[in-house]
């Protein structure tokens, strides 16, 4: 079964003798019945290779698929962000940043306590909870602005008071709406820029305590802002 | 990747695709998802097919995702020189003996007497399904032999392009196909 003759089945099944070679090889099916029968074993083998049936998975892959290329997109986007955005500062540039970041969480304190009558928790008993459904601890310990790399959970609290303010909106007049909205803003945008610029650099200490801050800021106005919502409903 | 080469037209491929499937591709090039998922369901029961005849069922759902995430990250590249079911599957090809590589460093299975690997998987299957046998022993052939049966007998790639794919000769690929049919032959034959 190992010599020539044999070996070259397969070649004479896909044409790919030449014509000296193949003339030979036919002279040698006709007088051996083995190699006949291989080669009736292979061109069936062959056929059956050609025929076969593709099935689709057991399981449809596409909700995966779509995942990881929404997760990608997000990806490319802030990679593409981050190489157009190259953060070198000279002294004076960094002391304007850091000035204006201290402008910016003020404004937006100043904002927070706009909206409510009285800044203080006490004055406004009647909205004891305002963010009951979700775990106090971890919205204080991100309010403190102490959290230098906010949680899951920190954005949990976020998204679920967003959500909160989304509903109660319309109890609150236009321009009160208004502010809230170019307050987060502002927020959302600082918050940006320290996430993009953390991508390239993961290890900064000060930008990780900027994005910190950024997000105790909005967490404390969307807070205000949640509060302000309960108590006029 | 090589996409350069004059490709093997898979076995069901209108040349050009369908004009349907053109825009499609358009559409998802430009973002579409809808008609990257339009795509994806054209064409998912034959990548995995032969992700699953090449690498095995356990590696088959995988793989076929992976090959559905790069064809999205690389469809700029497609130029519609060739169909884009032909295309992807030459996506699918590569992705397909990139992770062979990997697993052959670490899985002994890819190694060994395929057949005498072949002859047990017979001995468990029911007769009258010839082809799922034969499926079933297509995935345990030695690695090389079944890279080659796959590519040349299923998916019809010619030697000159599988000798390039592999990184090997014609004269190689030849051995293999003819090793692959030897072993498989046993199917057809009883």
């Amino acid at each position: 079964m190992n010599d020539d003759r044999f070996q070259r089945l397969s070649d004479y099944l896909d044409g790919g003798l030449s014509p000296a070679d193949r003339a030979e090889l036919e002279r040698d099916l006709e007088a051996d019945e083995e190699l006949r029968t291989v080669l009736a074993e292979l061109r069936s083998v062959k056929q059956a290779g050609e025929s076969v049936i593709d099935l689709a998975p057991d399981t449809d892959l596409w909700p995966a698929i779509a995942q990881r290329i929404e997760a990608d997109r997000v990806v490319d986007l802030s990679s593409a962000r981050s190489a157009r955005r190259t953060f070198t500062f000279t002294i004076p540039q960094f002391a304007a940043a850091m000035i204006g970041a201290l402008l910016m969480g003020s404004g937006a304190l100043w904002v927070a306590r706009s909206l409510t009558p009285d800044a203080s928790p006490d004055a406004v008993p009647t909205a004891a909870a305002p963010v009951d459904e979700l775990d106090a601890g971890d919205i204080r310990l991100a309010a403190t602005g102490a959290v230098r790399n906010p949680s899951a959970k920190s954005d949990l609290a976020i998204a679920a008071l967003e959500q909160r303010l989304a509903e109660g909106e319309s109890v609150l007049d236009s321009s009160t709406v208004r502010i809230i909205e170019q307050s987060l803003a502002k927020i959302d945008r600082a918050i940006e820029s320290a996430t993009v610029a953390l991508n390239a650099d993961p290890g900064n200490m000060w930008l990780n305590r900027h994005l910190a801050d950024s997000k105790a800021r909005k967490l404390r106005l969307l807070e205000k802002a949640a509060l302000l919502s309960a108590v006029r409903t | 990747m090589n996409t350069g080469t004059a490709l093997a037209e898979s076995r069901h491929d209108d040349p050009r695709g369908s004009s349907d499937e053109r825009e499609d591709v358009r559409r998802a090039t430009a973002g579409d998802m809808e008609a990257f998922e339009r795509l994806y369901r054209t064409h998912v029961a034959r990548i995995h097919g032969l992700t699953r005849r090449m690498l095995g069922e356990e590696w088959a759902d995988e793989l076929t995702q992976d090959v559905f995430v790069r064809a999205w990250t690389k469809l700029d590249t497609f130029r519609g020189d060739s169909a884009f079911g032909t295309w992807l599957h030459r996506v699918a090809v590569n992705l397909v003996l990139a992770r062979r590589k990997e697993l052959s460093r670490s899985h002994d299975r890819f190694i060994g007497d395929g057949e005498a690997v072949v002859q047990q998987a017979t001995g468990r299957m029911d007769r009258p399904a010839i082809r799922l046998e034969l499926e079933a022993a297509v995935t345990k052939l030695p690695d090389g032999a079944r890279q080659v049966f796959v590519l040349h007998d299923v998916e019809g790639y010619r030697h000159r392009e599988i000798a390039e794919l592999l990184g090997v000769t014609t004269g190689t690929t030849k051995a293999q196909l003819h090793r692959a049919r030897m072993i498989l032959r046993q199917y057809v034959s009883r």
